[in-house]
């Protein structure tokens, strides 16, 4: 949670219960997060870990991002029927629209890096090329 | 999808004009010192790596990985194993234990612990009553079967590290309710 807290834009960093998991959830600040250019009144991130109790295999995630314009997207480990293998990136332009999905291949194993990766560099990226 | 938002989300081949910096090394380092990538990265190491796993992964010199993990071996934080000569770091099981305890009693009401090991209950009895099986090897065990569909193996799979997590989970919430009077919220420093 304090490592999502240093993200540039990132605020109201908490827990919140889905099921019996917990999931970490944040606010964008929509005038400084990605340099500003999200065309939105209101964004937020959602982020869930799920260890791999079988030490041969990786760990499922999602780092899952929405804003009030209605986009949604995010990286995912876990299994799946849209891409071969278990990393993928997933968008849509509104939630009655279906995700788009793209087999992926990160640069960083760890959550703390993947964090970096995905919050701190090609989210705002992608929002970038979406909104400007 | 153009080939701009592919190379941005990292999704299909990675443009070889680029260098091999990981994206969100810079920003990374921006935000944190060296000492702390390290703690952060090993932090979460749940299964043995080696020091120059971490300083890729931390985005420092093997060096450094290094000394640090060594710092954090003896204060029983990270446990050392070398093997055929070669040195590895895990997260400490003691020290996972401790601190996952810890942050229960720091984050929840007595209450809602409680709230949560009823839930984690019913889910496992969900699972035991679903698949027909009193533990998760035996579920895993099913995806080997002869008559199992091999369109189930994959939920079986989830199902069976999903509950997985719920047994240890559970195991944890119990101990943090247990504990939760001895650890006042002052107390709680880890």
């Amino acid at each position: 949670m304090g490592e999502l807290q240093k993200v540039p834009g990132i605020e109201n960093v908490h827990l919140e219960r889905a099921q019996v998991e917990y999931q970490i959830c944040a606010d964008a600040d929509t005038a400084i997060y990605a340099d500003g250019a999200i065309d939105a009144a209101d964004a937020s991130v959602q982020i869930n870990w799920w260890p791999e109790h079988d030490d041969t295999a990786a760990d499922w995630y999602q780092f899952h991002y929405y804003d009030s314009a209605g986009f949604d997207c995010g990286w995912h480990r876990h299994a799946n029927d849209h891409v071969d293998g278990l990393a993928h990136y997933q968008e849509r332009s509104s939630d009655d629209a279906d995700y788009d999905y793209y087999p992926t291949d990160l640069d960083y194993d760890n959550p703390t890096g993947i964090l970096w990766e995905t919050i701190g560099d090609r989210l705002p990226a992608r929002l970038k090329h979406r909104y400007e | 999808m153009d080939d701009d938002i592919a190379e941005i989300v990292g999704a299909g081949a990675p443009d070889d004009d680029d260098d091999d910096s990981p994206r969100g090394k810079e920003a990374w380092k921006e935000q944190s010192k060296a000492i702390e990538r390290v703690i952060s990265v090993a932090l979460t190491l749940d299964r043995p790596r080696t020091a120059d796993w971490v300083a890729d992964e931390a985005a420092v010199s093997p060096q450094t990985a290094r000394g640090h993990l060594g710092s954090l071996s003896e204060l029983g934080i990270v446990a050392e194993t070398t093997a055929r000569g070669v040195t590895k770091y895990q997260i400490d099981a003691a020290y996972t234990r401790f601190r996952e305890v810890s942050q229960y009693i720091e984050r929840y009401e007595k209450d809602e612990l409680i709230d949560v090991v009823k839930q984690t209950k019913e889910r496992i009895t969900t699972a035991k009553d679903r698949y027909g099986v009193d533990a998760p090897d035996e579920l895993r065990a099913k995806t080997t079967h002869e008559d199992t569909p091999t369109e189930d193996i994959e939920e079986y799979k989830k199902a069976a590290s999903e509950w997985e997590t719920f047994e240890y989970r559970l195991d944890v919430l119990e101990e943090a309710i247990e504990r939760y009077d001895e650890f006042s919220r002052t107390e709680v420093t880890a």
